[in-house]
């Protein structure tokens, strides 16, 4: 007992509270460096942040941008996986590149991409160009729905690789007599996938896929670096309003407010995928009770 | 027959076909984006302002050499680059700082809630599961406001307390899950033998679970070194600046000095990259660590 107090001390002081704290926050008028005692005003805050005309496109935003990053994910991820559970010269080098977009940090990774997909002197145009694809270079930051897009193409980069990487782990798990009891029963390659392997891997499809959402939650980095938000607020996800709301407005209570409907979001989505993964399974399993 | 042979020999043929394709896909997808920063990192300003780009580095050290130079230079940081070698440094600091304080602790309070049963060693560890759940936004401001009224914001222990609170308890539930891999009869066979219960933790048990510790070190480095929303709000004095704040700073499309911001970029990223190398089975393992479990 006494060898958990340490942890257990960190984890009320610096998480636990905090949580409060900041729940309390939400629940006053508080103005970022100023004196003055925070003010009660209940809930106020929260009815300012649904009443607010940012909020249900900046939500929609980001549920959208959210289930892209988790679908795009999840389909690169399986792609991969599948082609790396088969034996070839080389594989293990392979593997072993594979960590490496997960290592980056959001910031590295959107100077990154910042680059990468720069208008004027970015490699991607310039290549796009020169191999004939397009004729004029693409502006990919101007209109919100490109720059939503590109930072989406940014996250699946760098979550791919580790979602590929559990992927492949749950694959070597698939007992190999199954397989070979689906192809006696004439099941082609993608049927075996399907009602074979999916179905086996299904809690690491769960895991990916909340890792991915809470990923994509957080991009507040990308946004920070690409796109401050606009053009207008084009690309304001909840995270970076809340950042601005809490930081660059002052306006701590409101701030909080946001977070803490952000968590609610996140926290209902999170329930939802797994919901949508892992109910299927306990309905078969009473089918076959 | 013949015929069926073929058919199996054009299938098995363009199977390996597709495979090979969707491998050369992955190495592509994963290696250009670095290649494309090296690629620059390593071209003079103006060749990298040319249309269409060049594709093949010229090998012009430059802009790594501004950055180093300016780190050795007296005078005070006068622009972005200037503070990626001190941001470098303070990083380390409090990367380290987090890392071991999160192997004693965790290591601890692991072993605590794998070996014994008081109230609630049941139910903590799955919460401390669950708060990976919780966005770190919503954490930011109390931690402000907490760290501001203590006088540690722009200091580097007011990072390394921040940082404590979203990694240990993952940490721990990481511990947990190794320890309850190692047999309770290694405990007993020690205690009979005569150790202390520190004893056999300290020198029987700990030993054992290495891998585990490697695991949450390098996680919680790696968070650490990784973080930016705290790095930011918490510290934003120039000689507090961490990594990632100070490499935020390069990000200038306007003064186009691409080379200096990509030669940043490498630097800040090559610490968790080789660590990622190294290590990565202690961090794919650690990270799912009762993945199947939950």
């Amino acid at each position: 007992m006494a060898m958990a107090m340490p942890a257990l001390v960190v984890t009320l002081l610096l998480l636990g509270y905090p949580l409060v704290y900041s729940f309390w926050v939400s629940l006053h008028e508080q103005t970022l460096g100023s004196r003055a005692p925070a003010r009660w005003v209940g809930f106020d805050n929260y009815t300012a942040v649904l009443g607010d005309p940012i909020f249900l496109p900046s939500l929609t935003r980001t549920v959208l941008f959210a289930a892209a990053v988790v679908l795009g994910t999840l389909l690169l991820g399986t792609v991969f996986a599948l082609a790396l559970n088969q034996d070839f010269r080389g594989r293990s080098v392979v593997r072993g590149v594979l960590i490496l977009p997960w290592s980056l940090s959001q910031i590295t990774l959107a100077l990154t991409f910042g680059w990468i997909f720069n208008s004027t002197f970015g490699p991607l145009n310039g290549a796009l160009k020169q191999t004939g694809v397009i004729d004029k270079y693409v502006a990919w930051f101007a209109s919100g729905q490109v720059a939503l897009t590109v930072m989406a193409v940014a996250f699946v980069w760098s979550l791919v690789p580790f979602a590929t990487l559990l992927i492949l782990g749950a694959l070597q798990t698939v007992p190999e007599d199954l397989h070979k009891a689906a192809r006696i029963d004439g099941a082609g390659p993608v049927r075996r996938f399907f009602f074979v392997t999916l179905p086996w891997i299904r809690d690491t499809v769960l895991v990916v896929s909340v890792l991915a959402l809470i990923n994509a939650f957080l991009a507040f980095a990308l946004i920070y670096i690409l796109t401050g938000g606009g053009p207008g607020t084009e690309t304001t996800l909840l995270s970076w309003w809340g950042y601005t709301t809490a930081f660059r407005d002052l306006d701590l209570g409101k701030g909080a407010a946001i977070f803490y409907l952000m968590t609610l979001a996140m926290v209902l989505l999170a329930a939802l995928t797994a919901f949508f993964i892992r109910g299927p399974r306990k309905r078969s399993k009473e089918r076959t009770a | 027959m013949a015929a069926g042979n073929r058919g199996r020999l054009a299938r098995r043929v363009a199977a390996r076909a597709l495979r090979a394709g969707v491998v050369l896909a992955l190495l592509a997808w994963v290696l250009l984006p670095f290649y494309f920063l090296l690629l620059v990192a390593l071209t003079s300003r103006a060749d990298s302002l040319r249309t269409p780009p060049r594709w093949i580095p010229a090998m012009d050290f430059g802009s790594f050499q501004k950055i180093f130079e300016s780190a050795f230079s007296s005078a005070p940081p006068s622009n972005p680059s200037d503070l990626i070698v001190p941001g470098m440094q303070n990083s380390a600091v409090v990367a380290v700082c987090v890392a071991v304080l999160n192997i004693v602790i965790a290591s601890t309070a692991g072993y605590a809630f794998a070996r014994f049963r008081f109230p609630g060693s049941r139910a903590v560890p799955g919460l401390m599961l669950g708060s990976q759940l919780v966005p770190v936004f919503a954490l930011v401001v109390p931690f402000y406001v907490m760290l501001h009224s203590m006088n540690l914001t722009d200091t580097r222990v007011g990072v390394v307390i921040a940082h404590l609170g979203f990694t240990v308890p993952f940490s721990v539930w990481m511990m947990r899950a190794y320890f309850n891999g190692i047999p309770v009869e290694v405990d007993r066979a020690a205690m009979i033998d005569g150790c202390t219960r520190w004893q056999v933790f300290a020198r029987v048990v700990l030993p054992l679970a290495r891998p585990g510790i490697i695991s949450v070190g390098l996680f919680s480095f790696m968070v650490s070194w990784n973080d930016f929303l705290f790095a930011l709000v918490l510290n934003s004095r120039t000689d507090a600046m961490l990594i990632q704040p100070a490499i935020s700073g390069l990000y200038n499309v306007r003064e186009q000095s691409f080379g200096i911001m990509a030669a940043g970029t490498l630097l800040a990223a090559l610490p968790t990259m080789l660590l990622a190398l190294v290590s990565q089975r202690f961090l794919v393992r650690g990270l799912t660590s009762g993945v199947g479990k939950v």
